[in-house]
């Protein structure tokens, strides 16, 4: 248990709005349990609308979670705020999906990188100055660039000023929130390889957020599937890519464009979605995932699944291997 | 190879762009040739003339700035831009179509999805529409009404009734596309631009959206160009792919070929650069798409590559055929192993 960096149990996130008058709840995180140990890299996955960004945040405390404990290194930091919060934010930064509305385009480089060493460690400027120069090296970024502005960088440029930024405070842990998925593939593979190698580097653990299996094949250790805000199921890459059990991990994985004839033998076999994701404020009464499901059954109307380890560290959400769980 | 004439050939294709610092060079002699039921997949990273080629094709660029310099492009034995402004409006309207690439602004959020595609029903092909288009479906000899649900109903929308009467923002991201398919299938059109019509949608969604195209271009015989840089959609829906870099083709074959394949050195890097579902190393491509204002001299991929020779700077390498169908622009290829060089831009296609 000690080597758990973040813990989080039976995190709940709702939006609350109101329109007209009329009251509706969001309900984007439902019950989430999360424990990601140190250097590994946790990917969630999940389609637009499954929670899984809203789940990155709450990891962060940028948002408060409705209900729930997080834990990081044993200290619970689900309720704290202020200047408390700010001493955690050392501990873990956030990369953004988008690298050109995540930087101020009014502000240098220099500016954007240094801002959270100003905040955090009252550094002078020349300090600060040498401090971004040491960290646009390590992102493979030209020394002179600390003078320009965001609008003169290519995408992948940007990203890794964003990286940079998130690198700044010497962090522990990273939350990737699809950080390559506005980027060209040739840009991809170089941030990804850059983000490995900052991995080794620093000692840093990623909680990869995307919609990307293949990436996430190449880069995590563990796999959480998300739907509705709910764990589909969760479990070593490998044993994720290997014997998928949950159906809608099998959908996705079946959905993966492929280049190679190799690739394509690995996937299941065709299988396609019919329909939307439903609306979080409306979550079926039973399996959110009963609309779509391939195998569904009459009790995954009624009832929802409970989350069962099928083998060690295999948990899966499905009454398919819990037949018991609907008596 | 197809010895039939292709619907549309697009030969030494060449478009500018006026800036401030001078003619933005962002198509240099692209040649793209589509036969009848073909899906043509042109493939290239961001910034690289996909889309412009396709707008040229639809006559949507904005002139100026962007001028044709030079080039043709015949459809159906036409030269769509040798001719004027109505004759190419009623070809075009007639017989090509466009899917775009984001469903979510493409619709206007203040009309309804019924009133947007009656509209485009009734004033389809017309230059000017009667009192009928305007009385609309309160005209019972109008029919656009029962058109509108028969095309929703090709692309599998539940309940067609009831989406026609909603605001765009009501539907997600693959109806809207949905939508978009169904509106594009309006005039019957013998060709079908799709620009990236399944990048700002999820995987699951994309999956269904590219079956929905298979299956439309079986059942209406169509060809299809769709404009991608995502490789593995081209795999899946594709005969045959363009790879485009800095306004040239720089290689096409069978898919199937191009993919296990490549020997252009810029698809080559673009297949490294996937992460690959098999755990084998992926590495991207250093540096980045080049200045259009001046590129490289020579092929506009010598700065990037690493097996660039001494030639590439200097001279610009022409699209030659290699084997059956797969043609290369590369210096490298028309030393060693091209045994019968033939070049003849008519005859590039597959």
């Amino acid at each position: 248990m000690n080597d758990l960096i973040l813990r989080a149990e039976g995190i709940y996130k709702y939006f609350f709005d109101s329109h007209y008058g009329k009251k509706t709840v969001i309900k984007a995180v439902n019950g989430v349990d999360v424990g990601v140990r140190r250097r590994e890299t946790l990917a969630i996955v999940g389609e637009s609308g499954s929670g899984k960004t809203t789940l990155g945040k709450v990891l962060m405390r940028i948002y408060e979670p409705t209900e729930g404990k997080i834990w990081f290194e044993g200290n619970e930091i689900s309720t704290v705020n202020g200047s408390k919060l700010k001493a955690y934010r050392k501990y873990m930064q956030m990369v953004f999906q988008d690298p050109t509305s995540s930087l101020n385009p009014r502000k240098r480089i220099f500016d954007i990188i240094s801002l959270p060493l100003k905040a955090h460690f009252n550094m002078s400027k020349r300090e600060r100055l040498q401090r971004v120069r040491e960290l646009l090296n390590k992102v493979d970024l030209p020394e002179d660039f600390i003078y320009r502005y965001p609008n003169a960088l290519s995408g992948g440029q940007k990203q890794r000023v964003g990286i940079a930024r998130a690198l700044a405070l010497n962090p522990k842990l990273i939350v990737l929130d699809e950080p390559t998925s506005a980027l060209d593939v040739s840009v991809q593979a170089k941030i990804l390889t850059l983000l490995t190698q900052l991995k080794e580097q620093f000692d840093l653990t990623y909680i990869f957020i995307s919609h990307d299996l293949s990436v996430v094949k190449n880069i995590s250790d563990k796999i959480v599937v998300m739907y509705l805000g709910y764990i589909m199921e969760s479990a070593s890459t490998e044993e994720i890519f290997n014997n998928p059990y949950h159906p809608y991990t099998k959908a996705l994985l079946s959905a993966i464009p492929t280049v190679t004839d190799e690739e394509r033998k690995i996937i299941p076999e065709e299988i396609t979605l019919q329909g939307d994701i439903p609306s979080p404020s409306h979550i079926p009464q039973g399996c959110p995932f009963y609309s779509r499901c391939q195998e569904r059954m009459d009790i995954c109307k009624i009832k929802r699944p409970r989350i069962l380890q099928i083998k060690e560290g295999h948990y899966v959400r499905c009454f398919l291997y819990d037949r018991n769980g609907g008596k | 190879m197809r010895t039939d004439e292709p619907i549309l050939r697009i030969e030494d294709l060449a478009v500018y762009f006026k800036t401030i610092d001078g003619d933005a060079k962002v198509l240099d002699g692209v040649d793209i040739s589509i036969h009848k039921g073909e899906v043509v997949a042109l493939v290239g990273e961001t910034g690289c003339g996909k889309s412009v080629t396709g707008k040229t094709i639809l006559g949507s660029l904005p002139i100026p700035p962007a001028k044709i310099v030079r080039g043709r492009c015949f459809f159906k034995g036409k030269d769509l831009l040798s001719l004027d402004k109505d004759e190419r409006r009623e070809i075009i309207s007639n017989n090509i179509s466009y899917v775009p690439q984001d469903p979510m602004t493409s619709l206007n959020p203040v009309f309804t999805i019924g009133e947007q595609m009656l509209a485009l029903i009734r004033w389809h092909g017309k230059k000017r529409a009667g009192l009928r288009a305007f009385l609309g479906r309160y005209n019972k000899r109008d029919d656009s009404w029962g058109k509108a649900i028969e095309l929703l109903n090709k692309v599998k929308i539940p309940s067609p009734e009831m989406i026609l009467n909603r605001y765009p923002v009501e539907l997600s991201g693959g109806m809207r596309q949905r939508v978009l398919i169904a509106m594009s299938l309006i005039g019957n059109p013998s060709l079908l631009i799709a620009d990236e019509p399944t990048t700002a949608l999820d995987v699951t969604i994309q999956k269904g959206i590219i079956e929905l195209i298979k299956e439309k271009v079986e059942e209406e015989n169509l060809s299809v160009l769709y404009i991608t840089h995502n490789l593995g959609v081209a795999r899946k829906l594709s005969d045959r792919i363009y790879v485009m870099y800095a306004g040239n083709i720089v290689e096409t074959a069978k898919t199937s070929e191009l993919l296990d394949s490549p020997l252009h050195p810029y698809t080559q890097g673009l297949i490294k650069s996937i992460p690959k579902l098999t755990g084998e190393e992926f590495r991207g491509i250093d540096g980045r798409i080049p200045d259009y204002i001046y590129p490289p001299s020579g092929c506009r991929f010598h700065p990037r590559c690493d097996r660039a020779i001494e030639k590439c700077s200097m001279e610009k390498p022409k699209l030659l055929r290699i084997k059956d169908s797969h043609s290369v622009a590369c210096h490298i290829y028309s030393y060693k192993e091209v045994t019968s060089v033939i070049d003849e831009r008519s005859d590039i296609t597959g």
